[in-house]
C-alpha cells in the first residue's frame, strides 16, 4: 500500500469551570465585531442565549446584531438559508453557535456559505471542495456530548423531504474556537451523558479499526478511550455527573473528533446512519445497539486489532489476567456488558425492534447503508445481503441469533 | 493571462493522466454493458448525468455522461458543472497517476484524501464503488487482492472487459 | 481558570506528499508563495524537488530565497520581511533546518503586525489588529528540529549576543509537509542523535502535561514510531519508509512538546546550544538519559507510556506496579541499543563543554525563567547534578 495520510485540525480549545467567560476575548482575538448567535429555542429558554449575550456585551468592540432560534432536530437546507439571510440582514460578520449537533451543524454550514461567498448551499456539496476566500470567525459552544461532531469536519443536512441526508466534508467549515464548559452540559439527563461517552468510545474504536492507516488519528482514538474510562471511573466514585466528569466527557467528545478525518465510521456508523434516517432514533442509542454486533460479525477479520484497543478499555491488571487467545472476545463481552448494563439501568430499548425497526424496513435500511460513505474505509465489500445478516443479528430475535 | 512554464516531464505526466481518465472511463462505459452492479449505479441517475474525473487545475477531464442509449465517454477541454453532475477530480497528476494506474484503490484514495468531490456525496461514494469495481476488472490479480482482500466477485472475466477497453473505447 | 489548546496545525504525511502542497495552497486561498530555504537545500538538490512539485501544478513560486543561514539572524528576519512585501507573495513556504523555520515563524509574526526592524519590534502581536494574515507551510528536511509546530521562536543579533524571543499562536505553522524524497540524507549518527531527541521531547511531554491532554496522543504516536523504527532506520539505513517515520516522529515529538511550557530540559539546552553553538538537539538527547532519573514525574502517567513502547505480550507479562520501571528500563535500553552500533555523542564532554562554566549555565538557566513560572527543578542543585550526570 502506499502510505500517505493527513492529520487535521484546526479548532482552538479553550476548556474549564465558567470558560465561557473567555469567549469574547477569544472572538475579538479573531476579529470579530458583529455576532449572530444560533441556537434552539429550548436552549433559549433555559437562558443560554442570555448568558451569552451578557458575556458577548463584557467587551465594548463586540456587538450581537442578531439571534437565530429556529433550528429543529438535524439541520435542514430550509435553515441554513434563513439564518444566512438574517446574517447578511444585519451586516453580521461572526457567528456563535450554542447547542447540539443540530446547532453547530447549521453554523458550520453557514460559514461554508459565507467562507465561499456562495448563495446556494448546494455549490458546496462534496469533500473537501470548497475554497476559503473569506475569514468568519466562528464560536462553538457545544451543550451535548458525542462522537466530537463539534469540531469535526463532517456535517449533514437534511434535504426537503427529511427522509435523507446529504453530506459536506470541508476543513473550511470548522470552528475557530470551541468553547468547553462543564455547566452547559450539566441539565443533560444522565443517561443522556453516559450514551453520549459510549458514542465516543464507538466512534474511537471505529476510528482505530479503520483500514487506513493514520497513527496520530490512531493514537488520538486510544486517548480517548483511556480517557473515556478515567471518566467512568470517576463517576463511580462520586455517582454524579459532577463538573470534573463533565469536563472529562467533554474533552473525550474533543478527542474523538480530533481523531476523524475526513473518513470514519465502518459498519456500524453506517448502518446507524441509515436507520436514523429511517426512524426518529437517537444516534448514540442505535449505535449502542448495533456495534456490539458488528465487532461480533467483524472479528474474523479484524479480531487481532481488538487487543490493542482491549489494553486501553481495561486496568493493567484485568489485563493480565485475560488469555491471550481471547483478546478479541474479552473485548466483545466488555462492549456487550457496558451496552447492557445501561439499557438496563435506563430501561432503555435493548434492540432494534424495541426502537421500531421493522422487518420491511431492513431491506431499505441495508440498501441506505451500502451507499454510505462511512463504509469506504472499511477496506471491505458490504452487500446487502451482508448489512441485513447483520441488522437481523441486532433485531433481538432468538431464532436469527446464531 | 500568465503563460505558465511547463517542463517536458509535467507535459507528459499532464497526457498521461488525460489518457488514464479516458481509459478508466472507458472501463465504466464496459462494466455498464456486462456488470450489473455499475448498470444498477448508473441506472439510478437521471439521463442527462454527468460523471466527470481529472486533475484539479487542469483544463481537460474525461466525462461520462448516462443518456437513455447507455453511457458515453469523451475527453472534455474547460467542463462547465450543471446541478446534474458529479466531479471527482485528483489534487495533483502524481495521485491521479497513482489511482489510474492501480497503485491505490478508489477506497483507500477517498481515505487518503487524494481527490475532492463537488456534488451530492451520497451520490459520489455510490460512483466512488462503481469505479471500484471497474478497478477490479482492470487491475492485475495481486493489485485485486492488494486493494479489496474480501474476493470481489467478478461477473465476467476481466480479459472481456480489458480488450472492449482497448478495442472499443481506444482503437 | 480555562485550559487552553490552540494547535491548528495540518500533517500532510507520506510518499508523494509534497505535491500536495500547491492544493494546500489553494485551500487558504493563496496562489502566491514565497519558499525560504537554506543553501543546503539547494545543494542537497531539496529547492529542486520543491519546484519539480510546482510544475504543472497550475502554481509557481512567486520569489525565492535561498539565503539563510545556519543561525537565525535578524537580518535574515528583516530581508525576508521587505522581500515578501515587495513581491506581493501571499504565503510561505519554508524548506531548511531550524534557522529558516524560525527566520520564517519570526517573519510572519512581524509581517502580520506591519513591523520591519526585530530590534524595534515590542510584540504587538497579541493584540487585535490585524493587518495581514501570511498562512505558513513548511516541508522538513534532513531530520526536522523539534519547532515546526511550535509558537516559540528564537532570533539572534548579527553578532549572536542578543536573542530575540517571540512566543505567539501568530507563528503557528499551516501545514507541515512530510515527503521521504526529503530524508535521503539521514546518516545513521544522526539518526541516532535526533531520534533520542524525539524520544525525549515525547516523554517529557507527556509526563509534563498534566492540564493539557490534547498533546498527549502527539507524544504516543511519536514514542510508538520510534519503538517501531529507529533501530531499523540506524540498521538498515536505505530503507526510506523507516527515515520518513522517523522524521515523523521527530516532528510530531515536537508539536505535543513545544505547545505546552518551556521545561526546564528545554531551557538547559537552549542556553548550553547557545554558549557553545552546538546543536540544541543532541544536547537535550544527552541530558534526557539523566534527567527522567532525577525529575519528579507522576510515576501512573509514566506509565500510561507501556503500550507504545513494547509489543502486547510484553504488556502482558510485566505487572502494574512496574509499569514506570518498565519505561525506564526500556528508555535507558534504547539509548544502548543505539550506543552499540553507532559512535553518537554522548555526553556533554563530548562537545568540548567546560566543567567549571556549570555554575554560569545554571545561573543563566535560572535567570531566564520568570519567578513565577519557576518549578522546584530551577534549583541550582538540581541543575549542577544534572550537568555533571550529563558529562
Amino acid at each position: 500500500m502506499i502510505g500517505f495520510y493527513q492529520f487535521s485540525n484546526q479548532v482552538k480549545i479553550v476548556a474549564g469551570k465558567d470558560s465561557i467567560n473567555d469567549l469574547a476575548k477569544e472572538m475579538a482575538l479573531l476579529g470579530a465585531r458583529n455576532i449572530l448567535i444560533i441556537s434552539d429555542q429550548n436552549l433559549q429558554n433555559l437562558g443560554y442565549v442570555k448568558k451569552i449575550k451578557s458575556v458577548v456585551a463584557t467587551n465594548t468592540k463586540l456587538r450581537v446584531n442578531a439571534v437565530y432560534v429556529n433550528v429543529k432536530r438535524g439541520s435542514s437546507k430550509q435553515t441554513i438559508e434563513e439564518a444566512y439571510t438574517l446574517f447578511r440582514d444585519n451586516s453580521c460578520d461572526s457567528i456563535v453557535a450554542c447547542g447540539g449537533g443540530s446547532v453547530i451543524n447549521t453554523a458550520e454550514c453557514l460559514k461554508l456559505m459565507l467562507a465561499t461567498k456562495t448563495k446556494n448551499l448546494e455549490q458546496v456539496y462534496g469533500v473537501n471542495s470548497a475554497v476559503k476566500l473569506e475569514e468568519v470567525p466562528f464560536g462553538a459552544i457545544p451543550t451535548t456530548v458525542g462522537g466530537g461532531c463539534d469540531i469535526a469536519q463532517i456535517a449533514n443536512i437534511l434535504d426537503e423531504t427529511g427522509k435523507s441526508s446529504h453530506e459536506i466534508i470541508s476543513e473550511v467549515m470548522q470552528p475557530d474556537v470551541c468553547i468547553l464548559d462543564p455547566t452547559f452540559v450539566m441539565s443533560l439527563p444522565e443517561e443522556r451523558l453516559l450514551l453520549g461517552g459510549m458514542e465516543m468510545l464507538f466512534d474511537s474504536a471505529a476510528i482505530y479499526l479503520d483500514k487506513s492507516y493514520n497513527p496520530i488519528s490512531n493514537n488520538y482514538a486510544l486517548y480517548c478511550i483511556r480517557n473515556i474510562v478515567k471518566m467512568m471511573n470517576k463517576y463511580r466514585q462520586t455517582g454524579k455527573f459532577d463538573e470534573e466528569v463533565c469536563l472529562m466527557l467533554q474533552e473525550s467528545g474533543v478527542l474523538a473528533g480530533m481523531a476523524v478525518t475526513n473518513i470514519s465510521g465502518g459498519i456500524a456508523h453506517a448502518i446507524t446512519n441509515s436507520i436514523c434516517d429511517c426512524t426518529t432514533a437517537y444516534h448514540n442509542l442505535v449505535l449502542a445497539l448495533v456495534f456490539p454486533k458488528c465487532l461480533a460479525y467483524s472479528k474474523d477479520r479484524e479480531g487481532a486489532r481488538y487487543t490493542k484497543l482491549l489494553q486501553y478499555s481495561v486496568s493493567h491488571e484485568r489485563f493480565r489476567s485475560i488469555d491471550s487467545s481471547n483478546y478479541a472476545d474479552a473485548f466483545i463481552e466488555l462492549v456487550e456488558e457496558t451496552v447492557s448494563i445501561i439499557l438496563e439501568k435506563y430501561n432503555l430499548p435493548k434492540n432494534l425492534r424495541e426502537l421500531g425497526v421493522t422487518d420491511e424496513m431492513l431491506e431499505q435500511i441495508a440498501s441506505i447503508t451500502c451507499s454510505d460513505s462511512s463504509l469506504i474505509s472499511s477496506g471491505r465489500w458490504y452487500t446487502t445481503t451482508d448489512v441485513c445478516n447483520i441488522l437481523k443479528e441486532c433485531m433481538g430475535d432468538e431464532q436469527c441469533q446464531k | 493571462m500568465k503563460r505558465r512554464y511547463i517542463s517536458k516531464t509535467a507535459r507528459i505526466k499532464k497526457y498521461n493522466c488525460i489518457v488514464q481518465s479516458y481509459i478508466y472511463a472507458s472501463g465504466v462505459k464496459a462494466c455498464y454493458k456486462y456488470d450489473s452492479r455499475v448498470r444498477q449505479i448508473f441506472d439510478e441517475m437521471p439521463d442527462g448525468y454527468d460523471l466527470v474525473v481529472g486533475v484539479l487545475e487542469h483544463r481537460h477531464a474525461a466525462v461520462i455522461t448516462k443518456l437513455s442509449d447507455g453511457l458515453h465517454c469523451k475527453i472534455v477541454v474547460d467542463y462547465v458543472p450543471s446541478n446534474k453532475c458529479i466531479q471527482i477530480m485528483f489534487k495533483n497528476m502524481d495521485s491521479c497517476t497513482l489511482v489510474l494506474k492501480n497503485y491505490v484503490s478508489f477506497f483507500q484514495a477517498y481515505a487518503q484524501g487524494r481527490f475532492v468531490t463537488y456534488g451530492d456525496n451520497a451520490i459520489a461514494v455510490k460512483f466512488i464503488k462503481a469505479f471500484m469495481i471497474v478497478q477490479c476488472y482492470l487491475s492485475s490479480i495481486s493489485k485485486r487482492k492488494a486493494h479489496i482482500k474480501d474476493a470481489l466477485p467478478l461477473e465476467v472475466k476481466p480479459a472481456v472487459i480489458k480488450s472492449r477497453v482497448l478495442f472499443r473505447g481506444l482503437l | 481558570m480555562s485550559k487552553i489548546v490552540d494547535n491548528s496545525v495540518k500533517f500532510i504525511v507520506g510518499e508523494r506528499a509534497l505535491e500536495n502542497l500547491p492544493y494546500e495552497i489553494r485551500l487558504a486561498g493563496c496562489s502566491k508563495p514565497m519558499l525560504v530555504c537554506d543553501d543546503m537545500s539547494y545543494r542537497l538538490g531539496l529547492k529542486k524537488s520543491v519546484l519539480k512539485a510546482f510544475n504543472g501544478s497550475g502554481m509557481d513560486i512567486e520569489f525565492i530565497d535561498q539565503k539563510v543561514g545556519d543561525v537565525a539572524t535578524c537580518d535574515d528576519v528583516e530581508r525576508i520581511i521587505k522581500e515578501y512585501n515587495s513581491s506581493s507573495c501571499d504565503c510561505m513556504i519554508l524548506l531548511g533546518k531550524k534557522s529558516v523555520v524560525s527566520v520564517g515563524k519570526a517573519s510572519k509574526i512581524m509581517i502580520k503586525d506591519g513591523s520591519f526592524v526585530v530590534a524595534q519590534y515590542d510584540g504587538k502581536a497579541l493584540s487585535d489588529l490585524s493587518v495581514k494574515e501570511v498562512p505558513l507551510f513548511i516541508i522538513t528536511a534532513y531530520f526536522g528540529c523539534g519547532i515546526e509546530c511550535s509558537n516559540k521562536v528564537r532570533i539572534y543579533s548579527k553578532d549572536q549576543k542578543t536573542i530575540y524571543e517571540f512566543d505567539s499562536i501568530y507563528a503557528q505553522t499551516d501545514a507541515v509537509v512530510i515527503d521521504e524524497r526529503m530524508t535521503d540524507i539521514m546518516p545513521p549518527k544522526s539518526i541516532a542523535s535526533y531520534g533520542l531527541f524525539a524520544l525525549a521531547m515525547a516523554v517529557d511531554g507527556y509526563i509534563k502535561s498534566d492540564e493539557r491532554i490534547y498533546t498527549k496522543p502527539y507524544s504516543m504516536t511519536s514514542i510508538e514510531i520510534l519503538s517501531k523504527n529507529l533501530m531499523k532506520g540506524i540498521l538498515h539505513n536505505a530503507d526510506k519508509n523507516a527515515r520518513k517515520e522517523l522524521l515523523t516522529a521527530v516532528v510530531v515529538a515536537g508539536c505535543g512538546y513545544f505547545l505546552i511550557e518551556k521545561q526546564l530540559l528545554a531551557v538547559v539546552s537552549d542556553v548550553i546550544s547557545d554558549r557553545y553553538k552546538v546543536n540544541h538537539a543532541n544536547i537535550m538527547a544527552i541530558l534526557f538519559r539523566h534527567y527522567i532519573k532525577m525529575t519528579k514525574f507522576n510515576k501512573d502517567m509514566l506509565g500510561e507510556l507501556l503500550p507504545s513502547f513494547v509489543s502486547v505480550e510484553e504488556y502482558a507479562q510485566i505487572g502494574d506496579e512496574h509499569a514506570a520501571e518498565a519505561v525506564l528500563h526500556k528508555i535507558n535500553s534504547l539509548y544502548e541499543q543505539v550506543g552499540e552500533y553507532v559512535d553518537y555523542n554522548k555526553s556533554l564532554k563530548d562537545f568540548h563543554i567546560d566543567k567549571s562554566d556549570f555554575p554560569t549555565i545554571a545561573e543563566e538557566v535560572i535567570a531566564s525563567v520568570d519567578a513565577k513560572d519557576r518549578t522546584d527543578e530551577y534549583s541550582y542543585s538540581f541543575i549542577i547534578n544534572l550537568l555533571e550526570e550529563a558529562y
